[in-house]
């Protein structure tokens, strides 16, 4: 009687003995292992176990898992202060030269989230090696200038007296072969925002043009600010709007299809980095 | 990072909580668990899954911590450094499957996790088990089959 035995190099999905029979033939060894047997004699299947490593793969597997349930461990959840304590600690990673300037803990958890690019052909990153992750910006004028400055709540701001740029952000292509820009968001004498985007290198806006958007990391959230052209662009962004919650600034191509929405093509983004 | 730490930390956690039995370096090695990854983020392949990952920097973090103490104990007076052990420590490979294990159980869910439970932590035949849940004896079989399978998954993507 021969049998073909097969050499292993099989899918996981190849086995002779049955879920069954290796769970009972598992367990069977843990209790004999509990009980102080010295040897296991797997119910009569050893000989196609000597043979087949599949299965005894597979009878290891199982044997790992049910001896993991036998001695379940408690789960356990961090408290809620180790995440800040991580975010504190890659803050200040990130911007060693921001001398004293101790991040508050809730600037320190939004600013340490992830920024996503829309996904383009190639391989998406989970990470943006930039130098600080997006930062979360307050609109108005004493808000922002008082987190920027790293002041106590207590402490008052120092009057905005001329155009401060506030954030800058450097676009680079995404679904774009070539793409160069640099976007800054300023707040004006007046107390108004404004972004002023300057392009010095991009494909021509076949069939359409270029529209310049606020977004969160996965493009979730957008806002648009409108139109932009190679050169410089400036736009009024209208005070209400949370920075924070739309750190990257994106160019799509936009076709005159009459559909307002994001057409999906970001030709270059950027995460907004707070100024100093 | 914030997302992956959300996603993760518990497993991190409860992993460093398990292998350390002291809360205070189970935080400080989480802490650095992730301040690794970030930091080593550059090296990491988005195509593999992230738990894997974050399991294996874990590993390392928990051997370090275990040295450093080794070296500690080894130097500081007695008593110095008063540590939790009510039972003998586990090599890191038996916690990370327990740990896995007992979250693959919180995904699976009822009715497979309190079969699971009640045939392998609490040992009671089969059959039992079906009386008790009033199912039919097969398809607690199939529960049983269903989970085991899925926690060998698990355990695979979580071993180096």
């Amino acid at each position: 009687m021969t049998e073909e035995f097969p050499t292993g190099h099989g899918s996981a999905a190849e086995r002779h003995l049955s879920d069954e029979i290796l769970a009972d033939l598992a367990y069977a060894a843990i209790l004999g292992e509990t009980a102080g047997e010295q040897s296991v004699t797997h119910a009569g299947h050893a000989e196609h176990l000597i043979f087949c490593t599949a299965c005894r793969e597979a009878l290891d597997a199982n044997t790992r898992v049910l001896r993991a349930l036998q001695n379940p461990v408690d789960l356990e959840e961090p408290p809620p202060e180790l995440w800040d304590r991580i975010a504190a600690e890659l803050d200040a990673d990130s911007s060693p030269d921001e001398a004293g300037a101790e991040p508050g803990v809730e600037r320190a958890a939004d600013s340490a989230s992830t920024v996503h690019y829309l996904p383009s052909r190639k391989t998406v990153r989970w990470w943006v090696p930039m130098a600080a992750a997006a930062a979360g910006l307050l609109i108005g004028g004493a808000a922002v200038a008082g987190v920027l400055l790293g002041l106590e709540d207590e402490e008052e701001p120092p009057p905005v007296a001329t155009t401060t740029v506030i954030g800058e952000a450097t676009l680079e292509p995404v679904a774009a072969d070539e793409f160069s820009g640099e976007a800054s968001m300023v707040e004006t004498e007046q107390g108004t925002m404004e972004i002023t985007v300057e392009i010095t290198s991009a494909p021509e806006a076949t069939e359409g043009y270029f529209e310049l958007w606020l977004r969160d990391e996965d493009a979730s959230r957008l806002h648009s600010l409108g139109a932009v052209s190679p050169g410089t662009t400036t736009i009024e962004v209208p005070t209400g709007i949370d920075l924070g919650e739309y750190p990257v600034v994106d160019v799509s191509h936009e076709h005159f299809d009459g559909d307002p929405g994001h057409g999906g093509v970001t030709l270059a983004a950027g995460a907004m980095e707070q100024s100093d | 990072m914030h997302e992956v730490y959300q996603r993760h930390a518990q497993l991190v956690f409860s992993l460093c909580m398990a292998s350390l039995r002291h809360r205070q370096d189970a935080e400080d090695a989480t802490q650095q668990v992730f301040t690794r990854a970030w930091r080593s983020r550059e090296t990491y392949d988005v195509t593999r899954p992230t738990g894997a990952w974050l399991t294996g920097i874990t590993r390392r973090v928990i051997a370090d911590t275990l040295a450093a103490r080794d070296r500690q104990r080894q130097s500081a007076e007695a008593g110095a450094h008063a540590l939790d052990r009510d039972e003998v420590s586990q090599p890191t490979d038996v916690v990370v499957d327990r740990v896995v294990v007992q979250q693959t159980l919180g995904q699976l869910g009822p009715p497979q996790d309190e079969i699971l439970r009640l045939a392998y932590t609490h040992d009671l035949p089969l059959k039992t088990i079906a009386e008790r849940l009033e199912m039919p004896l097969g398809t607690v079989k199939s529960h049983v089959h269903r989970g085991l399978a899925r926690m060998r998954e698990r355990l695979e993507v979580h071993n180096d």
